[in-house]
């Protein structure tokens, strides 16, 4: 509740910002790398770009609110993170025509939501293993 | 003054964001060439798999196992006639994973067949005709469009989507003739 209480446009920009972020680092991924990297290495790039700019965004909210995010403030600012990245992501994929990827704006909502949860789930992972050491970092 | 700063700050970083997404985005867009989104179809040709490059679709469960998307192309000639060539297009066609058989490709083959049978037929009408505007040009090739639904979702129907083998053999007869004429 008190993620809502004060909730303010910087949240809103936090977002806005890791959506960005993660579509300049894919759309790299797909422009330069995508043809010269293995397999395994497109799954790590892709979960790094995934994971770094959502840490980053809990990051700056620990800093900004001198207390980390709850559980629902978390859900609620990867919504808001979806939102702008399944936004993002189709207007990337419409101009340069390569929409076929996703096929389906159904698709597209559901492959980001995928992502952007299942790599909020992973990065709780490692922030329990950084909190066994004592380290508050998101 | 610190707003000032914070919103001039934010400004910076937003253009230079949005210039590096243009730019992989203009990057990106010329790799993808490489990927033909359209080819003229003919009867002579085959599909093969990779002609259906648009993801399958998630959520409808109950749609087909593939479908051909195809279209009308047309040039006009310096004597102001027009010719119509069918063409399909591979980002809109898709198949679904595990779905693959020649049975399949078959059936999405003679709608492609379909196309060009509509389009030897607008030719034909095409040789003789010149048309006052181009807008009565869009309005032939509009009537054909429908025409070419009805005769899809015919075909479709008849040969359940090409699961009733015997009726699909008597379609691929019946449109092979009609090509020959």
């Amino acid at each position: 509740m008190r993620y809502i209480k004060t909730f303010s446009t910087r949240e809103i920009t936090t977002c806005l910002f890791s959506a960005i972020m993660i579509m300049a680092l894919f759309s790299f991924f797909f422009t330069f790398l995508f043809d010269t990297l293995s397999y395994t290495l497109r799954i790590i790039y892709v979960t790094i770009s995934l994971l770094i700019p959502i840490a980053v965004s809990h990051r700056l909210y620990l800093l900004e609110h001198k207390r980390p995010n709850s559980l629902l403030g978390r859900l609620i600012n990867n919504a808001i993170l979806s939102f702008f990245l399944i936004i993002f992501s189709i207007i990337f994929m419409k101009i340069t025509n390569s929409f076929y990827m996703f096929g389906y704006y159904s698709n597209a909502v559901f492959f980001v939501l995928l992502l952007v949860y299942a790599s909020e789930i992973l990065l709780s992972i490692i922030n329990s293993l950084f909190k066994l050491l004592k380290w508050r970092i998101w | 003054m610190a707003n000032l700063v914070k919103s001039k700050r934010i400004g910076i970083i937003a253009s230079i964001s949005v210039c590096i997404l243009a730019f992989l985005a203009y990057s990106f867009n010329g790799r993808n060439n490489e990927n033909k989104q359209f080819y003229y179809w003919s009867p002579e040709l085959e599909l093969s798999k990779s002609d259906f490059m648009r993801t399958e679709p998630m959520f409808k469960l109950n749609s087909y196992s593939a479908e051909i998307v195809m279209r009308y192309s047309y040039e006009k000639d310096h004597s102001g006639k027009y010719k119509v060539t069918p063409v399909v297009d591979r980002y809109k066609s898709f198949m679904r994973t595990g779905h693959y058989s020649e049975e399949i490709l078959s059936h999405e083959k003679y709608h492609a067949n379909i196309c060009s049978y509509i389009a030897n037929k607008m030719n034909k009408i095409l040789i003789d005709t010149i048309f006052n505007s181009e807008r009565e040009f869009f309005n032939f090739l509009d009537y054909y469009k429908v025409k070419t639904r009805e005769l899809f979702d015919k075909y479709d129907m008849e040969t359940n989507h090409g699961r009733n083998l015997e009726m699909q053999k008597y379609w691929e007869h019946k449109i092979d003739s009609l090509l020959m004429n």
